[in-house]
């Protein structure tokens, strides 16, 4: 599935205040904003691979932060800084189930 | 084994792998100060790269595409007039050394060739961290998310 670049879903997901941390599943391809402002990005769990494709997460300046170009299933704990966002890309011919975690400054819904 | 040069006995030690020297440039990576989490970046080409010129802790590196060649990671800053790392050999070739810890060109980090997974390190770096990616048979780099943090707090001991 080729996907178009400039078509980006927003995502919004609500925390708590006791840990300000996020989460979400994603199985399906396409460009997903999981968050538009500084984050950290503290993990990615791949849970079920797919097949034929790669998965990128990458700050809103579009600087990579993960890449994975062959699909496969494992937990990666990163904590790393995502500037201005974070994007999730899926481009695979069978998409994979992803799970990412991250973590924002408050727990306004941006 | 790795082969020394004789007249740089004195002055550092080019490091040198198998017979292989580091060839090319050394980039360097400058990333803005993280606001929150440290400092991410993902390898995807062969080179040298110079990702922080100061103390540090290495923090773990995310392996998703094995490639080909080797990887290593250094506490240590090449002298780009020299292209050696400026230090003692004598120290730097015993690893029993007391001072072997703070050698500048102290190996870090090693895998020929990368090996995919999540690999946690903590390992704190005095000097800087530079990274040296080789290519291997193939033309098909690594593919890592490497992680570390800059020193901020100033120890008063």
């Amino acid at each position: 599935m080729m996907i178009d670049p400039f078509k980006i879903k927003d995502m919004y997901v609500g925390t708590e205040p006791a840990s300000l941390m996020r989460g979400c599943q994603i199985d399906q391809c396409g460009q997903f904003r999981l968050s538009r402002r500084d984050c950290e990005l503290h993990s990615v769990k791949v849970i079920t691979q797919g097949s034929s494709g790669f998965i990128e997460l990458s700050d809103w300046s579009g600087r990579p932060l993960w890449r994975q170009p062959s699909s496969f299933s494992g937990s990666f704990v990163l904590g790393c800084f995502a500037e201005h966002g974070l994007v999730i890309m899926q481009e695979m011919a069978v998409p994979a189930s992803i799970a990412i975690s991250w973590r924002e400054e408050d727990e306004l819904l941006i | 084994m790795d082969a020394i040069d004789p007249t740089a006995a004195t002055v550092g030690v080019k490091y040198i792998y198998r017979g292989d020297e580091i060839r090319g440039p050394i980039h360097k990576i400058t990333l803005t100060i993280p606001k929150m989490g440290s400092k991410g970046w993902v390898l995807e080409q062969f080179g040298n790269y110079l990702l922080e010129d100061g103390p540090g802790i290495l923090r773990g590196l995310a392996c998703t595409h094995t490639g080909s060649g080797s990887l290593e990671l250094i506490d240590g800053i090449v002298d780009e007039a020299t292209g050696f790392y400026p230090t003692d050999i004598a120290v730097l070739q015993n690893h029993l050394h007391p001072k072997y810890h703070a050698c500048n060109g102290r190996r870090v980090f090693f895998s020929s060739g990368s090996v995919m997974g999540m690999w946690y390190l903590g390992i704190g770096f005095h000097h800087g961290l530079t990274l040296h990616a080789r290519g291997g048979p193939s033309a098909a780099p690594p593919c890592v998310t490497i992680i570390w943090d800059k020193q901020t707090i100033i120890k008063a001991y």
